[in-house]
C-alpha cells in the first residue's frame, strides 16, 4: 500500500464505495420488488376469494359451488392457481378442477388470513395462500364453519421475482462500469497536473530544464514554487560555493608561483629540491579538490553537443602540441551525447586526450558513440602504449591519488573521480593506431 | 627577443623579469591590463607572458584587444584556474599556449621558446645556415658541430637574425628586440657585439653569413637561403 500510487489507492476507494452502494441498491430493490410482488399476489387471491365466496350457494343445506367458474384458471389444470373448500374437520366440501393433480389437501392447522399470505407446501410444491373461515347459515338454520382457501403456485412470481432481479443486476452493472470509466477519466484529468509537475521534475533532475515550468491549480502552487525556489538557491549556493573555491584556489596559486620563481634564483640543493616537492604537492591537491569540487554530475544546464565540445579540445590541443604537429581525428556520432555538464565533458576529454598528444608518435584519435544506454569515449594514440601489466597499476594510482599526490598523472586521478561520480568506468587497451586506447563508458 | 610580462602580483612578476633576464631576454613588464596593452601596442614585443587573473581589464580581454588590433605576437597566458574549460576559453580567446600557476620557470622559458621559433615558422628547435646551427631550446650554438661560445647578447643577435633570415634588421629594430627601453641606444655597442659575434662564428672570415647593408642594417647572406 506504501508504495502505490495516489491513482490507484483512489481507483481502490472508489471501486469498493461503488460497489457497496450497488449491493446495497440491488438488495433494496429486490426486497421492495419481492414484497411488492406478494402485496399483488394477496390482493389478487383475495379478490379471487370474494369471487368464490360470492358464487358460493346454499343447496340442500350444502354449501355448494359451481364446478366451472368464471376465473377460468381454476378451471384448467397446471395454472398454478387453484381453490379449496374444507370443513371444521378438514374434510374435502369442494375444490376447483385446476387443482385435481394434487393429490393432498392444505393443511387446516395453519393460520390462514385474507390480509397476509400464508406460505406453505402442498404436494411438495410452495404455494402462497389466502385463506378465510366462515360461519355459513344454512337454510334450515343450521350454521356450519368453513374455511375457503386460494392458493398460488410460488413458482410463477418466482420466475418474474428471477427476470427482475437479472433485468436490475444487468443494467446496475452497466451503470457500475460506466460509473468506473468516468470516474478514471475524471481521475486522470484531476491528476494531470500532478503529472505534468512529476515530468517537470524529472526534466529538472535529468537537467534538461532548469525549474518546474507551467500553469498549475492552486493546490500545487505552493509545491512547485517552493521546488523552483530551492533548485534556485541550490544553483546560487553552488555558485557561490565554486566561486569561492576558485577564488581560493587563485588566491593560494599565486603565492605558490612566487615561491617556485623565488626558488629559481636558488642553487641546487635539499632544500630547494624539499620546497619544490612540497609546493607541487600542494598545487595538485589544490588543483585535484577544485577540480572534484566544480563537477556537475549528471545536472547538465543544457543540452551539450558533443562534436563542438570536442572540436574546442581538439582545437587547444594543436595550440599547445603545435611542435608534434599531430594529426588530431575526432569521429562522434551525431546521436551521442553527455549526460552532464560542459566543464566535466572538456575536463575528461582534455585531460586524457592531452595525455594522448603527450604520448603520440604522429596521430590521435577521439571518438564518441551511443552504446545502448552508454557513452562511449574512446581516446587513442599511436604512442608506445600502456603494457598490460602497468593498466592495473595505473588506474589503482589514479583512484589513490587524491591521497598521495606525486605530480604525475593528476590529470587521470581527476578523469576517474569524474567517471566514478557519473557511475561509469574506465579502461586501457591497445589501441588499433598501436599505441594506449582510454575508454570510458558512461550511462545515460 | 623581447618578452612582456604582464602580471599584478608583484613579487612574481619582477622574479620572472630576472629570470627571462638571466636567460637573455629584454623584458617589459606592467601590472595592468590597461598597461599591458598599451606596452604591447607601442613596442616591438615578441612574445607576451599574460596573467589571466589581472584587476581591472582581465588578461582574456587583454589578447582579444590585441587580436582585435591585428596583434600577431604570441601569446602564453598563465592561469590559476587549470579547469579544461579555462584551458580552452583562453586558447579560444587568442592565446597560444598556457602554464598553469604554479609553474617551473624552465618549462615556461621552453614553451617560450618554442613560440618564438614557431612563429618565425620554424618547425624544429635547432636551426641552420651555411655550417652554423642555433639550438633555440639549448640557447646554443655550434659551427660544423662544435659549440661555439658566446654571450647572451651575441646570441641573442644571431638567434634575432637567425629567426627573421629573409629580412634586412635595422640596427634600430634590433637594439629595440634585444634591450631594455631604457638601454643606451648607441649603435656603437651594437656594431661591436656584431663584430665580436662575426669573429666567433666565422673566424676564417670565409663565410660572411652576417652581411651589412649599407645605411640599413644587417641580414644574412641570401647566399645561404635556400
Amino acid at each position: 500500500m506504501k508504495t502505490w500510487s495516489l491513482k490507484r489507492r483512489i481507483a481502490l476507494i472508489s471501486m469498493l464505495v461503488l460497489l457497496l452502494a450497488f449491493s446495497a441498491i440491488y438488495f433494496i430493490t429486490k426486497t421492495a420488488y419481492t414484497n411488492a410482488s406478494l402485496s399483488r399476489v394477496q390482493e389478487s387471491l383475495q379478490s379471487q376469494i370474494y369471487a368464490l365466496m360470492a358464487v358460493a350457494e346454499d343447496r340442500d343445506a350444502q354449501l355448494t359451488l359451481p364446478d366451472m367458474l368464471r376465473n377460468d384458471r381454476l378451471n384448467h389444470l397446471n395454472s398454478g392457481l387453484v381453490a379449496y373448500v374444507l370443513d371444521i374437520d378438514g374434510d374435502l366440501i369442494w375444490r376447483s378442477r385446476s387443482s385435481d393433480n394434487f393429490s393432498f389437501l392444505p393443511d387446516i392447522t395453519l393460520k390462514y388470513s385474507l390480509n397476509k399470505v400464508t406460505q406453505s407446501e402442498l404436494d411438495g410444491r410452495m404455494m402462497f395462500w389466502i385463506g378465510d373461515r366462515i360461519i355459513w347459515e344454512h337454510e334450515n338454520e343450521m350454521e356450519g364453519e368453513y374455511l375457503f382457501l386460494i392458493g398460488e403456485k410460488q413458482s410463477i412470481l418466482g420466475a418474474s421475482v428471477r427476470q427482475f432481479k437479472r433485468e436490475v443486476a444487468i443494467s446496475l452493472s452497466i451503470t457500475a462500469i460506466v460509473l468506473l470509466l468516468v470516474l478514471v477519466m475524471a481521475l486522470n484529468i484531476s491528476l494531470n497536473p500532478l503529472k505534468h509537475a512529476q515530468r517537470q521534475i524529472e526534466l529538472v533532475e535529468r537537467g534538461e530544464i532548469d525549474k518546474v515550468d507551467g500553469k498549475f491549480p492552486d493546490e500545487l502552487k505552493p509545491l512547485t514554487s517552493s521546488i523552483n525556489q530551492l533548485l534556485d538557491s541550490e544553483k546560487r549556493q553552488k555558485a557561490r560555493y565554486r566561486d569561492s573555491l576558485g577564488n581560493l584556489a587563485h588566491s593560494l596559486k599565486t603565492p605558490l608561483a612566487v615561491l617556485r620563481s623565488e626558488l629559481q634564483a636558488r642553487s641546487q640543493s635539499e632544500f630547494k629540491q624539499q620546497i619544490e616537492k612540497q609546493i607541487g604537492r600542494i598545487d595538485d591537491i589544490v588543483r585535484y579538490q577544485l577540480n572534484r569540487s566544480v563537477v556537475t554530475a549528471g545536472k547538465a544546464s543544457r543540452t551539450i553537443v558533443l562534436s563542438m565540445e570536442i572540436a574546442k579540445i581538439v582545437d587547444a590541443l594543436k595550440k599547445v602540441h603545435a611542435d608534434k604537429k599531430l594529426k588530431i581525428t575526432t569521429q562522434v556520432d551525431p546521436g551521442a551525447s553527455f549526460p552532464g555538464g560542459e566543464g566535466d565533458l572538456l575536463e575528461l576529454v582534455g585531460n586524457l586526450a592531452d595525455n594522448a598528444c603527450k604520448w603520440a608518435k604522429t596521430e590521435v584519435l577521439i571518438s564518441a558513440r551511443k552504446d545502448e544506454a552508454e557513452l562511449v569515449l574512446s581516446i587513442s594514440d599511436d604512442g608506445p602504449g600502456v603494457p598490460p601489466e602497468k593498466r592495473e597499476l595505473i588506474l589503482d594510482r589514479g583512484k589513490r591519488l587524491d591521497q598521495q599526490a606525486e605530480g604525475q598523472g593528476l590529470g587521470l586521478s581527476i578523469v576517474m573521480d569524474i567517471v566514478k561520480l557519473y557511475r561509469g568506468e574506465m579502461t586501457i587497451d591497445k589501441s588499433e593506431l598501436g599505441g594506449s586506447l582510454f575508454r570510458l563508458r558512461i550511462p545515460y | 627577443m623581447k618578452i612582456l610580462i604582464v602580471e599584478d602580483e608583484s613579487r612574481l612578476r619582477e622574479n620572472l623579469v630576472s629570470s627571462f633576464k638571466n636567460a637573455g631576454y629584454a623584458t617589459e613588464s606592467a601590472e595592468s591590463g590597461e598597461d599591458g596593452l598599451f606596452l604591447a601596442s607601442e613596442y616591438p614585443i615578441d612574445l607576451a607572458v599574460v596573467d589571466i587573473g589581472l584587476p581591472g581589464m582581465s588578461g582574456l580581454e587583454l589578447i582579444s584587444r590585441l587580436r582585435a588590433d591585428g596583434h600577431q605576437v604570441p601569446v602564453i597566458v598563465l592561469t590559476a584556474r587549470d579547469s579544461w574549460q579555462d584551458k580552452v576559453e583562453g586558447l579560444s580567446t587568442g592565446a597560444d599556449d598556457y602554464m598553469a600557476k604554479p609553474f617551473q620557470f624552465e618549462e615556461l622559458l621552453a614553451r617560450c621558446n618554442a613560440l618564438l621559433r614557431r612563429s618565425a615558422g620554424f618547425a624544429s628547435p635547432k636551426i641552420t645556415f651555411a655550417d652554423i646551427e642555433i639550438d633555440t631550446m639549448a640557447q646554443a650554438v655550434s659551427k660544423a658541430g662544435r659549440a661555439v661560445e658566446l654571450t647572451a647578447y651575441e646570441y641573442k643577435v644571431l638567434e634575432y637574425l637567425f629567426l627573421n633570415p629573409r629580412k634586412v634588421v635595422s640596427k634600430t629594430e634590433l637594439t629595440e628586440h634585444i634591450y631594455e627601453q631604457d638601454f643606451d641606444r648607441d649603435s656603437n655597442v651594437l656594431e661591436v657585439f656584431v663584430g665580436r659575434l662575426r669573429k666567433k662564428i666565422d673566424p676564417q672570415q670565409s663565410l660572411k653569413l652576417i652581411q651589412t647593408m649599407r645605411g640599413q642594417g644587417y641580414r644574412l647572406n641570401p647566399d645561404y637561403i635556400q
